[in-house]
C-alpha cells in the first residue's frame, strides 16, 4: 500500500529510470540461473557412466551366459539320448558343471555390489534364489543323464521351468537396470529441458517483468492521462461525478486532476444556480435541437406530463416524448396522431397556443424558434387560473346562497329573451315575492331563513323548463323568465305551479315552515319590450298581488301603472315638501268639561300642496311612514308645536302625535330635548299622543324612549282607545296620564246604549288607574249632553272648534286669557 | 504290490524297504514293467524300482510332456485322501520309451508309495 502510494507520488522521470534498472536486474538474474543449471547436468552424467552403464553390461552378459548354460544342459541330454560317445558326454558335463559354478560366483559378485538400490538388491536376491534352484535342477538332470537318458529328458521339462524363472528374474532385473539408466537419461533430458526452460522462462519472466514494469509505469502515467481526458470530457458534458481518483497524488497527474476538479466545482456551482432557477420555475421549460431531440428541460416539464426523470433525459427524441404523453392518456384518443404531426412540424416560427389535456388541464404552450431549427418551449398550466376566472365569472352572475342566476344575469337573459320576442315569440316575466319572509327570519333566525330560501330555489327549479331562467333578485325575491309561450294563459298556469310548489310545507332544522308567495306577471311584447319596462311592470304586478292580500298572482295592468306613478310622484313631492315649507300645523282645542276652559291644543299636520291644495294626513302619513320620511317630518312637527305653544298661556299644553316609526328611531329623545330647549317650553306643557300599535312593537328601544321622555316631565296619552285590540295590558305596560276615547264611540252615542256603557267603563277604569279621559269627536250639543254625566274630564271636537291655524287660535285664546286674567 | 511294500515298511522299517525296492533282482517288488517307487512328501525320490539314478533327487518340479506335475499330484493325493490314481507319461523300463502310465499311490508314513501300469501295451498288462 505504502509502495503503491510511493509509486503514485514519484515523478514520471524517476519512474522511467526505475523501470530501466528493473530490466537490467532481470537480465542478470536469467544469466546466473542458466549457469547454475548446467553445472547440475554434469553430475548426473557422471552417475550414468560410472555406475549404471557397467551394471547394465553385467546384467546383459548374465542373460547371454545363462542361456548358453541352459543350452549346454539340453545338448547334454540330447547327446545322451542319441548315443554320443561317452568321452564327449563327460567333457560336456564337466564343462557345464563348471559354467554353473562360475555363474554362481558371478551372481554372488553382483549381489555383493555396494551401489545397488534397495529394490535392485531384492531383484538380485530373487535371481540368486532362482539360480540356485535351477543350478540344482540342472546338475540333477546331468547326474540322471549320465545313466538314464530317457529320465533326463523327462526332467528337462522341470529344469526348463526353473530356467524360465531365472530368465524372468533376470529380465526383471535387466528391465530395472534399464529403467534406472532411462531414468537418469530422463533426468538428464529433464535437466536439459530445465536449462532450456530456465532460459525460456527466465526470458519470458524478464519480458513479463518488463511488460509489468511498463504496464505499471503506463498505469501510473497513461491511465491517469486517459482518466484526465475522460474526466475533461465528462465535465464538459456535465457529468460531475469524478470521484477522488488521483486527487491526492503529488505528481504532474495529481496537479492536472486537481485543476480539473476546481474547474468542475466552478461549473457545478454555476449549474446548481442554473438548475435552481430552472427547476423553481412554475412553468415547464424545454429546449429541443434541430434534430428534434431534447437538449435540456426542467423538472416541472416532466412533472406536468407524468414523465419520469429518465423519460425526459437530454437526447430523447421529441417523438418519443409525445408518444409517452399519448401513452399516459393525456390526449384525446382519436387525435393522438394529429398531435404527433402537429408537434413534429418543423419549428420555423414562434407560436403560442392553448392545449386542452384529457385530464381537464389547460396548458399554454409558447414556442420560440431558434436559428439552428431547434426551439425553446414553455408550458404553463393555467387550469387553476381558468378555474378561478370562471368561478369569479360565475360568482358575478350568480347568487351565492342559492347558486341561482342573480339580477345581472337575469337582465342578460331577459335581453336575450326580448330579442326572441322580436322574432314573434311571447315571453313572460314572473316576479315572485315570498310573503312574510321577514317573520321567518325574526322568529327562527337567519340560518333557517337562508335554508328556506335554498329550499324555495330548489322547488322553483323543479317547476320550469330548461329554456326558462330562474333568478334570485335578492332578499326574498325571485324571478322566472318563461320563454316561448303558446298562449298568455300558460303564464298563469306556471304562476300557479310556482305558487303551489312554494306553498307546500318545509321541514328545516326540525321546524315546520309554511310560506306563501305573491307573483306578478308581465308579458312581452304586450307589457313592454325593454328590460326596464318588463322588470318594473312585473314588480308592479307583484305589488298589486301583495296588496290583494298576498298568496296570489296578478297580471300587470295599465291601472297599476297609473296608481304607482301617482304614488311615485307623491313620494317626490313629499320629499320636496319639507324643504319647500309646505307643511302647516293646525290646532284643535281640548276643553275641560267642568270649567269649559281650554286645557290644551292637539297639533295636527296639514300639507299645503302647490297644485293639489290641502292634502289630508290620511293620504300622505302612511306613505311618509313607509318611506321613513315621518322621522324628519315628525321632528319638524315637534319643533313647530313647541315654538308655537310657548306663545300661549302657561297652563295650556300642546299635544303632539308620535308615530311608531319615530319611536324606533334612536334620535327622538335628543330631538325632543333640543326642541324644548330651543323653544323654552317647559316639558310639563308637552304631551305626546301614541296609539297602542306603538306598544304592540313593545321593543326595548321603544319602551326605553318612552320612559326617557316621561322622565323629562312630558305627559303621555293613549290615543284612539277602544279601536283595535284595546288590550288592558298596554295600559299596564306604560304609565299613561290620559286616555283618549275614540271618536267612533261618540258618533253613535245617541242610539247606542253600549257606547255609553263602554265610555263609562273606560272612564271609571281610567279614574281607578289615576288617569284622566278625553272624549274625541264631540260635534253636537246632544252628544255633549250624553257624555257629560259619564265622568270624562275633557272633550274635544267640532262643537267647540275645528282645528285652526295658529293665528286663529290666538284670537280664540286671547279673549279667554283676558277673561281669565280679568277674572283673576 | 503296494500292499506288499506297505507290509514290509511296517514290519522291516524304511531302510530295508527302500533297499528291497531298489533291488531289481528282488522279484517280490519287480514284475515285468511293474515296480514300486517311494518319495518323501517333499518330492525327493528315496527308492525307485526301475530308475536308481533318481534316488536322492528332488523331483517335485518334474512334469511330463503334457505338462502334468505328477509328483506334486501324488503328494496332494497322499496328504489328502491318502490314496488314489494319477495318469501321466513316464519312460517304460522295458522299452525305454515314454508311454502313458496310470499309477496307484498311497501314503506310507512320511512317504508315499506308488505302483503304475503302462497302458500303451495292453497285451502285456
Amino acid at each position: 500500500m505504502a509502495s503503491m502510494q510511493l509509486l503514485k507520488n514519484l515523478s514520471i522521470r524517476t519512474k522511467a529510470f526505475a523501470a530501466s534498472l528493473v530490466l537490467l536486474l532481470c537480465l542478470i538474474g536469467i544469466g546466473g540461473n542458466a549457469y547454475l543449471t548446467s553445472d547440475r547436468t554434469a553430475t548426473d552424467l557422471d552417475a550414468l557412466t560410472a555406475v549404471n552403464l557397467p551394471k547394465q553390461q553385467i546384467v546383459a552378459k548374465l542373460e547371454t551366459d545363462i542361456t548358453a548354460i541352459h543350452l549346454k544342459v539340453f545338448r547334454y541330454v540330447s547327446w545322451g539320448s542319441n548315443s554320443v560317445s561317452a568321452s564327449l558326454l563327460r567333457t560336456l558335463s564337466a564343462e557345464t558343471r563348471h559354467d554353473l559354478a562360475a555363474m554362481k560366483d558371478r551372481i554372488a559378485a553382483l549381489k555383493a555390489r555396494p551401489d545397488l538400490a534397495p529394490a535392485e538388491r531384492e531383484l538380485v536376491d530373487s535371481l540368486s534364489q532362482h539360480w540356485t534352484k535351477y543350478s540344482s535342477a540342472a546338475s540333477d538332470t546331468l547326474d540322471v543323464g549320465a545313466t538314464d537318458a530317457p529320465m533326463a529328458t523327462m526332467m528337462l521339462g522341470g529344469t526348463d521351468d526353473d530356467f524360465e524363472k531365472v530368465g524372468a528374474s533376470l529380465a526383471t532385473l535387466s528391465a530395472f537396470v534399464d529403467g534406472q539408466t532411462a531414468s537418469i537419461g530422463i533426468t538428464l533430458a529433464g535437466n536439459a529441458k530445465d536449462n532450456q526452460r530456465i532460459l525460456a522462462f527466465g526470458g519470458a519472466a524478464g519480458v513479463l517483468l518488463s511488460i509489468l514494469v511498463t504496464l505499471l509505469i503506463s498505469r501510473s502515467i497513461v491511465r491517469p492521462i486517459q482518466y484526465v481526458t475522460k474526466a475533461m470530457k465528462q465535465v464538459s458534458s456535465e457529468k460531475f461525478d469524478l470521484g477522488s481518483t488521483y486527487m491526492d497524488r503529488s505528481d504532474e497527474i495529481g496537479q492536472m486532476v486537481r485543476a480539473i476538479a476546481d474547474y468542475r466545482d466552478k461549473l457545478m456551482t454555476q449549474n446548481l444556480r442554473f438548475d435552481a432557477a430552472l427547476n423553481n420555475m412554475p412553468h415547464g421549460l424545454a429546449m429541443y435541437d434541430g434534430a428534434q431531440r431534447l437538449v435540456v428541460s426542467n423538472r416541472r416539464y416532466a412533472e406536468m406530463y407524468g414523465m419520469t426523470a429518465d423519460q425526459a433525459q437530454s437526447g430523447t427524441p421529441l417523438r418519443q416524448i409525445i408518444e409517452q404523453r399519448i401513452a399516459n392518456g393525456l390526449y384525446a384518443e382519436p387525435r393522438s396522431e394529429e398531435y404527433v404531426r402537429e408537434y413534429l412540424a418543423p419549428a420555423t416560427t414562434s407560436s403560442v397556443r392553448i392545449q386542452e389535456l384529457n385530464d381537464g388541464r389547460s396548458i399554454v404552450i409558447s414556442r420560440q424558434a431558434m436559428a439552428d431549427g431547434g426551439w425553446v418551449i414553455t408550458h404553463e398550466d393555467i387550469t387553476e387560473r381558468r378555474r378561478a376566472e370562471s368561478q369569479i365569472a360565475h360568482m358575478a352572475m350568480h347568487d351565492a346562497l342559492t347558486d341561482l342566476p342573480n339580477r345581472v344575469m337575469l337582465r342578460e337573459s331577459l335581453e336575450h329573451a326580448i330579442s326572441r320576442v322580436k322574432r314573434g315569440e311571447v315571453v313572460a316575466l314572473h316576479y315572485i315575492d315570498l310573503d312574510h319572509f321577514k317573520a321567518v327570519n325574526d322568529t327562527l333566525g337567519h340560518l333557517v331563513g337562508d335554508e328556506l330560501l335554498k329550499a324555495v330555489a330548489d322547488r322553483l327549479r323543479g317547476c320550469v323548463r330548461e329554456t326558462d331562467t330562474i333568478a334570485r333578485l335578492g332578499g326574498d325575491e325571485f324571478a322566472v323568465i318563461e320563454m316561448a309561450l303558446a298562449r298568455p294563459n300558460d303564464a298563469a298556469l306556471l304562476a300557479q305551479r310556482l305558487q303551489d310548489a312554494v306553498k307546500a310545507p318545509y321541514l328545516i332544522d326540525g321546524n315546520q315552515v309554511i310560506i306563501d308567495s305573491s307573483i306578478g306577471i308581465a308579458l312581452s311584447p304586450d307589457d313592454g319590450t325593454t328590460v326596464e319596462e318588463l322588470l318594473k311592470n312585473a314588480d308592479l304586478a307583484a305589488y298589486a298581488a301583495k296588496a290583494d292580500g298576498r298568496g296570489t298572482f296578478r297580471f300587470f295592468e295599465a291601472e297599476m301603472d297609473r296608481r304607482i306613478k301617482e304614488r311615485r310622484s307623491m313620494e317626490l313631492d313629499l320629499r320636496a315638501a319639507l324643504n319647500d315649507a309646505e307643511f302647516r300645523l293646525h290646532y284643535q282645542p281640548i276643553v275641560n268639561l267642568q270649567t269649559g276652559e281650554i286645557t290644551s291644543f292637539e297639533a295636527l299636520i296639514r300639507w299645503q300642496h302647490p297644485t293639489r291644495g290641502l292634502v289630508a294626513p290620511s293620504e300622505f302619513i302612511p306613505l311618509a311612514e313607509e318611506l321613513g320620511l315621518i322621522v324628519p317630518i315628525g321632528e319638524w312637527v315637534i319643533n313647530r308645536a313647541c315654538a308655537d305653544a310657548v306663545t300661549w298661556a302657561d297652563h295650556i299644553k300642546v299635544a303632539v302625535n308620535l308615530s311608531p316609526i319615530q319611536l324606533i328611531n334612536k334620535g327622538l329623545v335628543e330631538v325632543v330635548t333640543r326642541a324644548l330647549a330651543r323653544s323654552g317650553l317647559p316639558a310639563s306643557r308637552l304631551e305626546f299622543e301614541i296609539t297602542e300599535t306603538v306598544l304592540m312593537q313593545n321593543t326595548t328601544v321603544t319602551l326605553a324612549a318612552l320612559h326617557q321622555l316621561r322622565a323629562l316631565g312630558i305627559h303621555f296619552s293613549m290615543d284612539d282607545f277602544g279601536t283595535g285590540y284595546s288590550s288592558l295590558s298596554y295600559l299596564r305596560s306604560f304609565p299613561f296620564d290620559k286616555i283618549k276615547i275614540d271618536r267612533s264611540f261618540v258618533k253613535d252615542i245617541s242610539g247606542e246604549k253600549n257606547s255609553l256603557a263602554i265610555i263609562r267603563g273606560i272612564t271609571s277604569l281610567a279614574a281607578s288607574l289615576n288617569m284622566i279621559t278625553t272624549i274625541e269627536g264631540v260635534e253636537t250639543a246632544e252628544q255633549l249632553d250624553h257624555v257629560r254625566p259619564l265622568g270624562c274630564a275633557e272633550i274635544q271636537g267640532y262643537l267647540f272648534s275645528p282645528p285652526k291655524a295658529l293665528e286663529e287660535i290666538s284670537r280664540l285664546l286671547l279673549p279667554k286669557a283676558e277673561k281669565k286674567s280679568t277674572a283673576a | 504290490m503296494v500292499k506288499r511294500v506297505q507290509k514290509m515298511y511296517a514290519e522291516a522299517g524304511a531302510e530295508a524297504t527302500f533297499k528291497a525296492v531298489d533291488d531289481k533282482s528282488n522279484p517280490l517288488f519287480h514284475d515285468r514293467d511293474l515296480y514300486p517307487f517311494i518319495y518323501d512328501l517333499d518330492g525327493v525320490c528315496v527308492a525307485h524300482g526301475a530308475r536308481p539314478a533318481l534316488v536322492g533327487k528332488s523331483l517335485i518340479s518334474l512334469k511330463d510332456q503334457n505338462g502334468v506335475y505328477l509328483i506334486q499330484e501324488m503328494i496332494t493325493i497322499s496328504k489328502g485322501p491318502g490314496s488314489g490314481w494319477v495318469d501321466y507319461k513316464w519312460p517304460n523300463p522295458i522299452t525305454n520309451k515314454i508311454e502313458d502310465k496310470s499309477s496307484y499311490v498311497e501314503k506310507m508314513g512320511d512317504y508315499f508309495i506308488g505302483v503304475g501300469v503302462y497302458r500303451d501295451l495292453p497285451g502285456k498288462s
